[in-house]
């Protein structure tokens, strides 16, 4: 039985070492993307080279790399000094996973009615992959930060910048070649994009304060009835 | 009986003791005075509760002064022997210790006796010579010495203002050199500056109007009757000056929402006054504020009266919410005190304030037709001697007054920027860092840091240098023998 077990899962490890091939998932192909990014998301989208557990794992690091930005931000750049400084590490996860998901949420809505051809898992896995350079580069802006002075600081905040440029620039493009759209429909998917969002908020918003006010009007009931009998 | 001598002494002593341990409170914690302070948090400014930089003294009244009232009392000045206390048909003068000198009610000129109207504004030179503003009757009276009348400077020659506007001199300030600075009402030039002579020199000191985009959008798209009906945009006036020991006049603008409500003008009548480089923050009264107002009101500090003293520190009076802000030369704030209420020691229509001597501070209030007397306590007092002896690059002695201020008050943030200062003079950069670093000033850290990086950078300049050489040495030597191995591999 042991022997069974053990060899289950020496088998499940080297069906992972074949499957996971980390220089190939963390180093070459995201870099590939890096310098031709055309080509590679057409990868991504046609010869299956985008990992999965890759674009999960940089969630994992976006939310890490956050809550260390809280943290360790340099005082010139952060603007305010604690002494035992606390995050609310549950606040900054949430705050980054939610825009993520709203994104592609509000992503697919639009495209899936507007001919785009790209799934929903694609859509999150550029979403990824273009947060992979602004990890990067925000991760030197972090390191940055705590060396130097009010002068320098444009120099961290360049980085953080470039991070945000780079970044935008991924997505729009890693979008344009999964969901197969010209540049001008790509713009105003974009905007659509947006637009959704603000919605998706709204609406969340909205069945958030009514369903408070229905569970009011039930509790009210409840208690009447509790009341009388 | 000895033993009873013995209970007695000891009940005595106690409540001896007891007194002085609340008389020794009671120095800093004054009564019920109102006091804050700004806090710099991650969510910007915030106001915190600090001890009350004043003691409360007194209140001086018509009857203390033996006069028939103070009706209309509307400014005050302190010169270096009388108090002047300018009011509606009389100038009251005083000594220092509210002992009437004068009761100025009407002049001789020309042969004519003269009866004073309301004053609004006054000012007395370095030799007693006393100005006082009389708008309802569009002039400055000019007082010698000895308080009689020296001359009427009416509507200054070659001035230019439309005919309909009647020319009310509001407030006035007079230089070392006899230039007479005006503020007054409907005149939206600026300040308007007189030669001693009389004759008019120039607007001083314009307030510009801002618009905004979205101000010029709408103006857009108004027609021109609309144009025309709707609210001029006039830019604001000011409403009190004050000339400080080197000739920099200081005014405050009328009304709220300016974004330099607080201006020190040079000769050419640019604003220079500093403002703490690290937030950008400027002397404005109130950081944070009611903006739709329940019983507090409502909107950003309406500044009416300005006061400065010998070492560059300044006090400005916010009438909206009756509070008094200081801040020193470098444009921090110090203290804010005060309140609106019917007690003692609150206002209910303060419309002038001005220091008096090294300690002692004069709140001109209408609403109680009184004059209202603060002194130091020891905190105040050591708060305006570490900001003199900062102006005097004494920064050893000013470090010992900051700490005097932390021991009272742990919340006063610029304290341990003043700190700092001091142990980055002495060559302390570390000490003086974690200083500035507690007191949020990211200008003043970035000098420290400096300092310490490079004295870092010093140090190991050598080992660097080394590392550098012997990685060179190795990769070449490295180099060396593989070519070698590939030579002997060619040859074999």
């Amino acid at each position: 039985m042991i022997a069974f077990i053990q060899d289950k899962f020496i088998s499940v490890l080297e069906v992972f070492k074949n499957r996971i091939d980390l220089k190939e998932d963390f180093i070459k192909y995201p870099f590939y993307i890096i310098s031709r990014p055309f080509k590679g998301f057409s990868d991504l989208k046609y010869e299956n080279r985008g990992k999965m557990y890759f674009a999960l794992m940089v969630v994992i690091l976006m939310c890490f790399f956050n809550i260390y930005n809280e943290m360790y931000k340099g005082f010139v750049l952060a603007g305010y000094y604690t002494e035992n400084k606390t995050v609310n590490t549950v606040y900054v996860i949430f705050m980054t996973i939610i825009p993520i998901i709203l994104f592609v949420v509000a992503n697919w809505s639009v495209t899936a009615i507007a001919n785009g051809s790209g799934k929903m898992k694609e859509i999150f896995m550029v979403y990824a992959y273009a947060s992979y350079p602004k990890i990067i580069f925000s991760f030197i802006g972090l390191i940055l930060s705590n060396f130097v002075t009010v002068e320098e600081a444009a120099f961290a905040m360049f980085f953080y910048s470039l991070g945000m440029v780079s970044f935008l620039f991924y997505l729009f493009v890693g979008l344009v070649v999964i969901h197969e759209y010209s540049f001008t429909q790509s713009v105003l998917m974009i905007v659509m994009t947006v637009i959704v969002m603000c919605i998706i908020v709204f609406i969340v918003a909205l069945l958030l304060a009514l369903s408070n006010e229905v569970i009011v009007f039930i509790r009210t009931v409840v208690e009447e009835l509790t009341m009388r009998l | 009986m000895n033993k009873k001598r013995i209970r007695l002494r000891a009940i005595v002593s106690a409540v001896v003791l007891m007194l002085s341990f609340f008389l020794a409170k009671y120095d800093v914690f004054a009564g019920d005075i109102l006091s804050y302070i700004y806090y710099y948090t991650d969510t910007g400014y915030h106001p915190v509760p600090a001890p009350s930089p004043y003691n409360y003294i007194k209140s001086v009244n018509a009857e203390d002064l033996r006069i028939e009232d103070l009706n209309g009392i509307n400014s005050i000045f302190v010169s270096d022997k009388h108090v002047y206390i300018g009011c509606n048909g009389k100038i009251v003068i005083t000594d220092h210790n509210f002992n009437l000198i004068r009761e100025l009610t009407s002049f001789i000129y020309n042969g004519k006796e003269q009866e004073i109207s309301d004053i609004t504004g006054m000012w007395v030179t370095d030799n007693e010579e006393l100005y006082a503003c009389e708008p309802s009757k569009g002039r400055i009276l000019h007082f010698g010495s000895d308080w009689s009348i020296k001359r009427i400077l009416g509507k200054p020659e070659g001035i230019i203002i439309p005919e309909n506007v009647a020319y009310q001199p509001l407030k006035v300030a007079v230089d070392s050199v006899g230039r007479i600075y005006v503020v007054a009402n409907n005149i939206y030039e600026g300040l308007v500056e007189i030669n001693p002579d009389g004759t008019f020199l120039r607007y001083f000191g314009v307030v510009e109007v801002r618009y905004t985009p979205i101000q010029l959008f709408w103006r857009r798209l108004q027609t021109a009757e609309q144009r025309a009906r709707s609210r001029l945009w006039l830019p604001v006036n000011f409403s009190n000056l004050t000339i400080d020991g080197d000739d920099f006049v200081y005014a405050t603008v009328a009304g709220s929402g300016d974004e330099e409500p607080i201006r020190k003008l040079n000769a050419k009548g640019r604003n220079i006054l500093r403002y703490p480089v690290g937030t950008g923050v400027k002397p404005q009264g109130d950081l944070e504020y009611n903006h739709y107002g329940l019983r507090v009101p409502a909107g950003k500090s309406t500044l009416s009266a300005i006061d400065v003293n010998d070492y560059g520190l300044y006090v400005v009076l916010d009438t909206k919410r009756s509070r008094i802000f200081a801040y020193d030369e470098d444009g921090y704030m110090l203290y804010a005190f005060g309140e609106s209420g019917t007690a003692e020691w609150r206002f209910q229509l303060p419309v002038d304030v001005k220091f008096m001597g090294e300690d002692r501070l004069l709140v001109a209030d209408r609403g109680s037709e009184s004059i209202k007397v603060f002194e130091l306590n020891d905190y105040g007092r050591s708060i305006h001697n570490a900001v003199k002896y900062q102006s005097q690059f004494n920064y050893d002695l000013a470090m010992e007054e900051w700490k005097k201020v932390i021991d009272h008050n742990p919340a006063f943030q610029y304290a341990y920027v003043g700190v700092g200062k001091a142990l980055y003079r002495r060559g302390d950069y570390k000490t003086a860092r974690d200083y500035f670093l507690l007191g949020q000033d990211v200008y003043y850290y970035s000098m420290a840091y400096k300092k310490i990086r490079q004295e870092w950078a010093e140090q190991y300049f050598d080992l660097f240098v080394g590392i550098l050489v012997l990685l060179v040495m190795c990769v070449s030597v490295y180099k060396i023998i593989k070519k070698f191995k590939f030579q002997v591999r060619m040859e074999a």
